[in-house]
């Protein structure tokens, strides 16, 4: 892990999105003070928390395999956090179904973790978290043991209850549709650093660093530009003035439901894909076409050859 | 044919468990019910009066001694060798080397390291020597041919018996659970307490009765380092077979020794299942 800033805003969807290995799930044990760096500080509310053990701080996380105590019961476990600290039975209780019916499982508090479903766990696991108020919940890949329908279905309760509570969340992730999809801001790491910060617009479509660019999504790197797949148009005919274009043969083209990919090659020899609707499936391989994009949609990143 | 493969491969076990215990279990209930012979032995005619004898205060007394000082036994080992176990587990960078250390002993025989003990702890022993050497006691302490000697050689004995089940439990704990507890607000013994203790249940349970079953059938600690002073329901057994010549009556407390033993593990192994 090298030097990394980063600055939350209250109330926000931060999300935190890497490969693995990059570091970021060393950057939520830090903040949650499960691990302690080497050096620098970590501020709560302007005030430092570095020094601070992990039941000191007002964070709390949600782990990536929920880590829910299997003895307990669905009521035990969230109250395990409140029975920790000084409060009466009677504001437990209150706090437990208020927390059971915000993830929508009040009628289930007396089962076991083993006896309901993943994705209940990952709400009993959000509520045992929210339970305390945090003011910063850390979410550690919480959707990634969850199967793809079920995942997206969490990603909209997630950024609701978030809305709702306006608890500040950072979201740890590798997957860049959950990360775009929810977040406020999205920080990008690599190799231990911050690559870039920003809204999930600012970091798609104008990306810092060919890392982010490529991280985030398809892009193809066309005479020093990187244009995404979506925003690349093919046609037969030459374009209209004012566009970029280039000359390219068509490759193949792959139907994938909502869309199709085709796939040509420029006259340079760089590969390209557009991702286009259905009709355009009428292209042959090996016809020659122009391929074309608005100037606003390309983007360019330092460090890359030809720009 | 797979069918006759086990049977081929679980007969010589089949075997010995029929002539090595199932056997000689029936030797000894045969023998319980006879009457005593005049120069120990047994001969006819059937009695159930050792049967009887086993209710004499003097013998219920033993067998409550040899409960407790069981039951103690067991509960220290459960607090020694639970930190032990939770450290090797949780915290050592040597889990190995200090794994074979508390396995280390078992390559010497018990009863030398029996011999062992009673050399450190006699009045002439080191620990006396010393302390009177250095002006501390002035008369040797007791520290031999007593009860609190015979617990100290049965914990010493069977700590590793309790070490080992607890290791293998603790060391299967998804360590998320101990963040996770420690993130929710719970200091470090409130993790312990509320989330390790808890999940090593099973553990606990073949912990106990690894060391509880066998002390309560102890011999060797009690004859040797209590000195025959702390008698105990091996002891009896053992005395009714040379000095008391009453083979029936020993057979018959060996029997019960083992019904009770049995009854003990069925009713933790029941309880165990509910807690799992």
């Amino acid at each position: 892990m090298d030097q990394i800033s980063l600055r939350l805003n209250r109330g926000e969807f931060y999300s935190l999105i890497g490969p693995s290995g990059c570091g970021k799930t060393t950057t939520l044990r830090m903040i949650a003070g499960l691990d302690t760096p080497t050096g620098g500080d970590i501020l709560l509310n302007g005030r430092s928390i570095v020094h601070l053990k992990p039941y000191q701080r007002d964070i709390t996380t949600v782990f990536q395999n929920y880590a829910l105590f299997p003895h307990l019961t669905v009521r035990k476990n969230v109250a395990f956090g409140l029975e920790r600290r000084s409060l009466s039975q009677a504001v437990i209780d209150s706090r437990v179904e208020e927390a059971l019916e915000l993830v929508e499982l009040w009628g289930k508090q007396e089962r076991l973790p083993a006896q309901i479903s993943g994705g209940e766990r990952q709400r009993v696991a959000l509520a045992r978290s929210l339970v305390l108020r945090p003011k910063v919940l850390l979410l550690d890949e919480p959707l990634s043991a969850l199967d793809p329908k079920l995942r997206r279905q969490m990603r909209r309760e997630l950024k609701d209850i978030q809305r709702r509570v306006g608890i500040t969340f950072l979201f740890i992730t590798h997957d860049q549709e959950e990360a775009l999809s929810m977040s406020d801001q999205i920080a990008v790491m690599n190799r231990g650093v911050l690559e870039q910060v920003g809204t999930p617009q600012a970091v798609y479509n104008h990306p810092a660093s060919k890392f982010v660019a490529e991280f985030l999504g398809d892009v193809n790197w066309l005479g020093g530009v990187g244009v995404r797949p979506e925003v690349v148009r093919v046609s037969r005919d030459h374009p209209v003035d004012g566009v970029r274009s280039t000359l390219a043969k068509v490759q193949a083209t792959s139907f994938l439901g909502n869309c199709i990919h085709l796939r040509a090659r420029l006259n340079d020899g760089s590969p390209c894909i557009a991702e286009l609707p259905q009709h355009f499936c009428e292209f042959q391989p090996g016809e020659e076409v122009h391929v074309w994009w608005f100037p606003d949609d390309e983007f360019r990143v330092e460090g890359l050859p030809g720009s | 044919m797979i069918r006759r493969l086990w049977q081929i491969f679980l007969a010589p076990s089949s075997a010995v468990m029929i002539l090595l215990f199932f056997i000689p279990l029936l030797i000894v209930l045969f023998y319980s019910l006879l009457s005593r012979g005049p120069y120990g032995g047994v001969m006819l005619p059937f009695s159930l009066e050792s049967y009887g004898r086993v209710f004499d205060f003097l013998y219920l007394e033993i067998a409550w001694r040899s409960f407790w000082i069981a039951a103690i036994a067991t509960l220290l080992c459960l607090v020694l060798g639970f930190p032990l176990a939770l450290y090797i587990a949780r915290y050592s960078q040597r889990k190995t080397l200090l794994l074979n250390l508390v396995m280390l002993p078992f390559w010497t025989s018990f009863l030398i390291r029996i011999y062992a003990w009673m050399f450190l702890l006699r009045d002439t022993g080191l620990i006396n020597t010393v302390l009177l050497g250095a002006h501390l006691i002035d008369a040797p302490l007791p520290l031999l041919f007593n009860t609190p000697a015979v617990i100290l050689g049965l914990v010493y004995g069977y700590l590793p018996f309790t070490v080992l089940p607890l290791y293998a439990t603790i060391e299967k704990l998804d360590p998320a659970l101990i963040d996770a507890a420690a993130d929710l607000g719970a200091n470090p013994l409130v993790v312990i307490w509320k989330i390790i203790i808890p999940l090593s249940k099973p553990g606990i349970i073949a912990g106990t009765l690894l060391v509880f079953i066998p002390c309560l059938g102890a011999y060797l600690a009690p004859d040797l380092m209590g000195g025959g002073k702390t008698v105990m329901i091996g002891n009896l057994v053992q005395n009714q077979f040379t000095a008391s010549r009453d083979w029936p009556f020993g057979a018959a407390v060996s029997l019960l020794l083992m019904l009770a033993v049995v009854a003990i593990t069925a009713a933790i192994s029941r309880k165990a299942q509910d807690l799992i």
